[in-house]
């Protein structure tokens, strides 16, 4: 229990200092690619104490207070549910406690709250926002739940660990070799999910200002910030098990989750951005059809 | 004595009244109702000495001869125990439309009196000649009672049916012609010995008569025109005398009839019943409507004649026609002859309801088990034929709740309709307690149909806890709307009682009661007449199938093939799947929230129940895949539509078909695995289905409105109705920890044991699109602005705040310990014979399968763990934030105009509606009102058969004759 | 439907966080994206490669709850005063304002107009000035550094001096806009 507990504390902080800095390298990053210096590399940190230390904050209602809380949890909970380092039985974490499935739904878990948090916030672009963001989620959702039951069907489990013990013993043993369409389809999925270029249109500063969180400010949004930056992990490390064999160590770990951080900068920054409707159509007809081949050759 | 008595009573006392009459209108009155009443003991004393009454001697015989000479000189009548309990009914009608038709229009009781015995004597008369003259003179009153009152219309209608009656009497004079120059003889039953060509022509001219009189299909033209035009008072008095002596003459005449084939009455009812009623589904008209309801008695008494022999034609014939005619007096009594448009106009549907139920043969009505019987017996015979009735029976009573559900305003002049509601409810008694005689003649349908066990147990948890616990916000209605109290309980006592019936036909009486008691309720409602109208419809299709079903399988529902088929289909109705949430949204939006909740939270549960317990897994294994897929499909497309929708009820509706989609997926399944994800599901659903719709009801109670548009920001002042809502939003979301989760798990699984994966996509795709509504409905209606004039709204009321408290009580030990309910569940649901696939393993508190594993209750420690972590950090790490006005927000630097206009809510997911734009738009009402217009277009081909034009309908008259002469002559060389 | 509370007077408690925290308000300045005249046209440069405010830990927040600075573009007319008071009043503690061109000074080439405002300071508390008609991208930058260095320096103290003379600001707020219907305080 101790152990668990400790674990538990060290995944969600570790977690979120990785977060924070993989933030860091992508704005740097971003930044080399307009030509600029760029920001530090921690300024991550140092926005978020900042956020954390202001001396005001304003709250619109209960539901408002509590969705930084939501988003913080739906965050720490997806980590805690996703075996982090597979056969390492301190980094399991809560695992235990559910499969795949329950990884799925539960990452609904912060969205709702945020959602409602935005709601009460009673800003019309709030709200706004929360509607493209759900119509949104709703379309990647349809492929990524696809590409996960293809997996599931074609592995035979809904067990993560399963999973990533069924793609160890050569890299070709991975799913994305396994299930390419699959995975490409999970990938593109990746983009709305982290809301970059061209899937932005939650967070569209020039259209709505930034959408749900309009109405937050010091502590509440560092709570968010931190949030997102542990959910962003925890997708990650999904990922890396579903599709890129796990991790068998820390080493393996950060290259895998790092290179995948990566790819969404290199895909985002030459697209504009999508109308919702546009990005909704593509998302459901684009990667649902490259699961369709991978859900074919499972079922035949 | 005493026969002639019952008989000639009447006429003596018209020989008195024609004396008084325009000299003591009252004394007159008076005295018509005093020889009436004699008249009506003296049959009763018959009646008894016959032992008809007590013992069911039907056919014991009395004959009365009134002169010495034999018949046809003399008048001959033969009391049978039959004709004496019509005789009463007779007496019945004439004593309760006297008041209202003589009183009103001076110097008919002597008429009227008249046409009792004329009566009388039909349903007596043993022989031709005889049977004549009482035909001539029925007619004759008939004519002149119809143009009494100096109204040119009625004189109109008077003139038609003596032209009618002119024909009748000239082709029945020529049938006893050929009968006196074949046989020799006058008697009726005479004919039945004839043979050859005379017999045919005899037969045809006979038919024909008795079909016109009678009013059948389609010969039906006049009669319609007359129920139309005439005074509806008399035509209360005219059902139950006349046109019920006719009937029964008729009954008589059709059994002798020397046809070649009896069968084909049969036919030619049948083909009847369907093609008038279909002609008859868009009438508008109530006279007109009571019109084709005639008809629709008629066709039955030609496939009566043509099927059933012997003591049962006897007992159907008096069960159907004799309650038939007291009803539709009891109807007719109600009207308001001064409005040409509308008689009913005044009259409060609810006391219209009463006869109008036993018309369409809804248990316990008596006609309800004439029905069943005669169903019974077509089913042995030809199912298409049993289907061809009861379809048209569907039409009846299509029309025939059209006629009430747009009667259910406020009831007028209270003392004036005392009679009639009187009648009604002695026609519920009667039928009460021949239900409990019926129940008795078992009627074959008695298969064992309900295992007891935890599952049943379950269901019976859910009627009668729902019940209970949507009642008590049922004593107030919300604005506009009357308290629904009494018509939820007795629904809910019917639904509670369910699974412990131990046959079908108690199964289906049960269903039936509990469906209309619950239109009843539904018809509450602040607009009640097209969510009334539509569920009534519905929830009569559903019943019609069932009971097809029923009596195909002599009770058994079990059995596979056609009638699992017409279960599974009456259920899919009853839940709404695939298309026929049309009633679900527009009944449960219009009918009190409080009704609403009890409808898709505990009702629509007794759909479930009759799946899972009637139909067992080997007969739903055939129709597996497709109910998966109705279900599956039914889930996704109704969840985009409560997506779109912007009616707090209606997206409750859309939310509820779409919810239960879930069910019937699980259950098409046939899977251990696929029926506890239904089952748990259905617990589920009714948990939080009830949270939502009294949620509703609390937000609707208090505002005054359901829209979202001017609904928002309730939180503040409703924030334990939100608080209830919002856990069973996250529940039915299918987020953990909540409970919604755990079926989405059970079903997935299921889904993907089988291999079913477009299946699980399309289930995880609604799952998806459920958010989109469940997020809008939290927000439309309790996030966002608070419009001003909402800013004096109190919490919701406690009688349907407390119950929510309890349902979410539930709710939470069932998120955090679901091994409560599936510990027992499982193991039950893996003893029904014939599921097949894993059993889920249950260990502590966690659940597994070879798939994956669960575990709530860690899951739920995880979430509290994590949630109360942040929250104490947030706490303690700095100053307490702000609480701020609800316009106070950052608004590009002005201030926001008002709340109302900073309140997105309306057209919420534009551009889901734009993203769908490449989609046909195909909505429910369009596909029924294409059904519908496709039967109003085939209908019209039939209605245009009457033109209103009695000359048409001596045409029809003429060429029913010849062809049917033409034809029987083609059967016999 | 506003908040009608007004703000408590701000106590100085020196903290053992104090430096911490001010080093990260130094090094991470949200800027209001609110155009308030024609200087917002040198603020755009300020995005480019050229200039890169972004190496300064300075970023555009399209709404005031999350930023830290507002900027006063230039010239402010009686009716932006209006809003740029609300947008300053809804920005969360502590904050800073950058008063850009000469017009915030004096009312620089429109210190005669009937509807500009001549001395900013008296309307809301200015933490630097940068003069210059445009200030060029260089300048502001300039402004940012000294502006960090006040924050570090724990200078930077205008929204102090604004809570703790309300009534001052209101009364000179008032005076000069006409149709006052703004709450007690913008929350």
């Amino acid at each position: 229990m101790t152990r668990l507990l400790v674990s538990v504390i060290l995944t969600s902080l570790g977690a979120l200092v990785y977060g924070l800095l993989l933030g860091g390298v992508s704005r740097v990053i971003t930044a080399s690619i307009h030509g600029r210096i760029g920001p530090r590399l921690t300024q991550n940190f140092i926005d978020l104490w900042k956020l954390f230390r202001k001396e005001s904050s304003i709250h619109h209602g209960t539901m408002f207070w509590m969705a930084p809380m939501f988003r913080l949890t739906g965050g720490i909970g997806v980590l805690l549910l996703v075996p982090i380092i597979a056969g390492n039985s301190v980094l399991t974490n809560m695992s235990f406690s559910g499969d795949l499935l329950l990884v799925l739904y539960f990452m609904f878990f912060g969205c709702l709250g945020m959602a409602l948090g935005a709601g009460d916030s009673g800003h019309p672009y709030a709200v706004v926002a929360v509607s493209r963001g759900l119509l949104q989620m709703s379309a990647y959702e349809l492929s990524f739940s696809a590409a996960v039951l293809v997996l599931a069907l074609g592995l035979g489990t809904f067990s993560i660990e399963n999973i990533v013990s069924a793609q160890q013993g050569g890299i070709l043993n991975w799913n994305v070799f396994r299930f390419p369409f699959a995975t490409a389809a999970a990938l593109i999925t990746f983009l709305p999910m982290n809301m970059t270029y061209p899937f932005n249109i939650v967070l569209a500063p020039q259209e709505i200002p930034i959408g749900p969180p309009t109405e937050y400010s010091s502590r509440f949004l560092s709570f968010m910030f931190s949030g997102r930056a542990i959910f962003g992990v925890a997708k990650l490390i999904l990922f890396v098990n579903l599709f890129f064999g796990g991790a068998g160590s820390w080493s393996s770990l950060l290259i895998k989750t790092f290179l995948l951080y990566m790819y969404p900068l290199f895909v985002s920054p030459v697209f504009p951005r999508f109308r919702t409707e546009q990005s909704v159509r593509f998302l459901w007809f684009v990667p649902t059809s490259l699961v369709a081949v991978d859900l074919l050759r499972v079922i035949l | 004595m005493v026969t002639a008595l019952a008989v000639f009573l009447p006429l003596l006392g018209a020989f008195l009244t024609a004396w008084l009459t325009h000299r003591n209108e009252r004394l007159s009155l008076l005295i018509t109702r005093l020889f009436l009443l004699a008249g009506l003991a003296a049959i009763l004393v018959i009646a008894a000495r016959l032992g008809a009454v007590t013992d069911g001697g039907l056919e014991n015989t009395m004959i009365l001869r009134t002169g010495v000479m034999t018949p046809p000189l003399s008048i001959d009548l033969k009391v049978t125990g039959w004709s004496a309990l019509a005789a009463v009914v007779v007496y019945v009608g004439a004593l309760l439309g006297v008041g209202r038709f003589s009183g009103r229009i001076p110097g008919t009781q002597p008429l009227l009196l008249t046409l009792v015995t004329t009566s009388l004597g039909l349903m007596f008369a043993t022989d031709f000649f005889n049977s004549f003259v009482f035909i001539e003179i029925g007619s004759i009153i008939t004519i002149g009672l119809t143009a009494a009152g100096r109204c040119r219309r009625r004189w109109e209608v008077a003139l038609k049916t003596a032209m009618i009656s002119g024909l009748v009497t000239i082709l029945y004079l020529l049938a006893v012609v050929i009968v006196y120059r074949t046989t020799g003889e006058l008697r009726l039953t005479a004919i039945s010995t004839m043979t050859g060509f005379p017999a045919i022509l005899v037969s045809g001219l006979l038919l024909t008569v008795i079909m016109t009189e009678i009013k059948a299909f389609p010969l039906s033209g006049w009669g319609l025109d007359f129920y139309q035009g005439v005074d509806k008072n008399f035509a209360a008095v005219y059902s139950s005398t006349w046109s019920l002596a006719v009937l029964l003459w008729s009954a008589r005449m059709l059994t002798v009839l020397p046809l070649p084939d009896p069968g084909v009455l049969a036919r030619i009812g049948a083909g009847g019943l369907v093609l008038g009623q279909l002609a008859g589904l868009r009438q508008r008209d109530p006279g007109r409507m009571m019109g084709y309801s005639t008809s629709a008695y008629a066709s039955i008494l030609l496939i009566l004649a043509g099927t059933v022999h012997g003591a049962d034609y006897l007992s159907l014939t008096l069960l159907f026609f004799t309650f038939a005619s007291l009803s539709k007096t009891t109807v007719f009594l109600m009207a308001d002859p001064e409005e040409e448009d509308d008689p009913w106009k005044k009259v409060s549907g609810y006391v219209l309801l009463l006869p109008l139920l036993c018309i369409t043969g809804i248990p316990p009505f008596p006609v309800f088990w004439a029905k069943i019987r005669m169903l019974t017996v077509l089913a042995d015979i030809s199912p298409l034929l049993m289907g061809a009735v009861i379809l048209g029976l569907f039409f009846e009573s299509v029309y025939i709740y059209r006629l009430w559900s747009s009667r259910t305003g406020p009831w007028q002049k209270k003392r004036k309709y005392f009679d009639a509601a009187f009648m009604g409810a002695a026609l519920l008694a009667a039928g009460t307690v021949w239900t409990a005689a019926g129940a008795e003649q078992g009627l074959s349908l008695s298969g064992e149909l309900f295992r007891a066990g935890f599952v049943r147990d379950l269901f019976l948890a859910i009627f009668a806890g729902g019940t209970l616990l949507s009642l008590p916000g049922a004593f107030r209605g919300g604005p506009g709307e009357k308290s629904p109290a009494v018509w939820m309980l007795v629904s809910g006592v019917a639904l509670t009682l369910l699974p412990l019936s131990g046959n079908g036909l108690t199964f289906y009486v049960l269903w039936e009661i509990s469906a209309f008691a619950a239109v009843i309720g539904v018809s509450k409602g602040a607009r009640p007449s097209e969510g009334t109208f539509w569920f009534a419809v519905f929830a009569g299709a559903a019943g019609y199938l069932l009971l097809a079903s029923l009596v195909l399988s002599d009770g058994a529902v079990s059995s596979p093939g056609i009638p699992m088929l017409l279960v599974a289909a009456a259920a899919l109705l009853k839940m709404g799947q695939g298309g026929a949430h049309l009633w679900n949204v527009r009944a449960y939006s219009t009918a009190p929230s409080t009704m609403a909740a009890f409808l898709s939270g505990t009702s629509s549960k007794a759909a479930v129940f009759l799946l899972v317990f009637s139909a067992s897994a080997a007969a739903i294994l055939p129709l597996g895949t497709s109910l998966a897929w109705i279900g599956a499909l039914t889930a996704l497309g109704m969840a985009a539509m409560a997506s779109l929708e912007s009616d707090y009820k209606k997206v409750l509706a859309y939310a509820s078909v779409s919810q239960l989609g879930y069910v019937i997926m699980g259950i098409g399944l046939t899977s251990v695995l696929g029926w506890t994800a239904a089952i748990y599901h259905t617990f589920n659903h009714f948990l939080f289905k009830s949270i939502l719709f009294l949620g509703a009801a609390g937000v609707i109670a208090r505002t005054g409105t359901s829209d979202y548009d001017s609904l928002g920001g309730l939180v503040k002042r409703m924030p334990l109705t939100f608080t209830f809502t919002l856990i069973s939003v996250i529940a039915f979301a299918g987020v953990p920890p909540l409970s919604g989760f755990g079926s989405k798990w059970l079903l997935y699984n299921a889904l993907v044991e089988q291999g079913m994966l477009p299946l699980a996509l399309v289930a995880m795709f609604a799952s998806v699109v459920a958010f989109l509504y469940a997020f809008r409905l939290l927000y439309a209606v309790f996030l966002g602005q608070l419009a001003p004039r909402h800013y004096e709204v109190k919490e919701a009321p406690l009688a349907v705040l407390a119950p929510q408290g309890v349902f979410t009580a539930v709710l939470m030990a069932l998120s955090f310990r679901p091994t409560l309910l599936l510990d027992r569940l499982v193991p039950a649901v893996a003893s029904i014979a014939g599921l097949g696939g894993e059993i889920p393993v249950i260990e502590g508190t966690a659940l597994s399968t070879s798939l994956g594993y669960w575990d709530a209750w860690s899951v739920g420690m995880m979430v509290m763990g994590v949630f109360g972590f942040a929250f104490v950090f947030y706490w303690i790490s700095g100053r307490r934030p702000i609480h701020v006005g609800q316009l106070d927000i950052g608004f590009a630097g002005e201030l926001p105009p008002s709340p109302e206009e900073v309140h997105y809510a309306g057209d919420f997911f534009r551009p889901f509606r734009r993203a769908l734009a490449f989609l046909p738009e195909i909505h429910a009402s369009k596909v029924f009102g294409g059904i519908v217009k496709t039967a109003d277009l085939a209908g019209d081909v039939f209605r245009s058969l009457f033109t209103g034009d009695a000359r048409t309908y001596l045409l029809h008259s003429l060429i029913i004759l010849t062809v049917m002469i033409l034809w029987m002559k083609g059967g016999t060389p | 439907m506003y908040c009608n509370k007004i703000p408590d007077k701000p106590v100085d408690n020196e903290k053992i966080w104090k430096k911490l925290d001010d080093l990260a308000r130094a090094n991470s300045l949200w800027i209001t994206a609110y155009g308030t005249g024609c200087g917002a046209i040198e603020l755009r440069p300020l995005h480019t490669s050229r200039f890169d405010m972004e190496r300064f830990g300075i970023a555009m927040r399209p709404t005031p709850r999350q930023s830290d600075v507002l900027i006063i573009s230039g010239y402010l007319s009686v009716k932006t005063l209006k809003r740029v008071i609300r947008v300053y009043e809804q920005i969360q503690d502590p904050k800073y304002i950058l008063a850009l061109g000469s017009c915030t000074i004096d009312g620089g080439m429109y210190f005669d107009s009937y509807n500009t405002i001549n001395i900013l300071d008296r309307y809301i508390p200015v933490d630097v000035y940068v003069n210059g008609c445009m200030p060029r991208p260089e300048a502001v930058i300039d402004g940012f550094i000294l502006l960090m260095k006040k924050i570090k320096e724990g200078k930077a103290v205008g929204w102090k001096r604004y809570k703790e003379n309300l009534e001052y600001y209101r009364k000179n707020q008032r005076e000069i806009i006409r149709n006052w219907d703004l709450p007690d305080y913008n929350w």
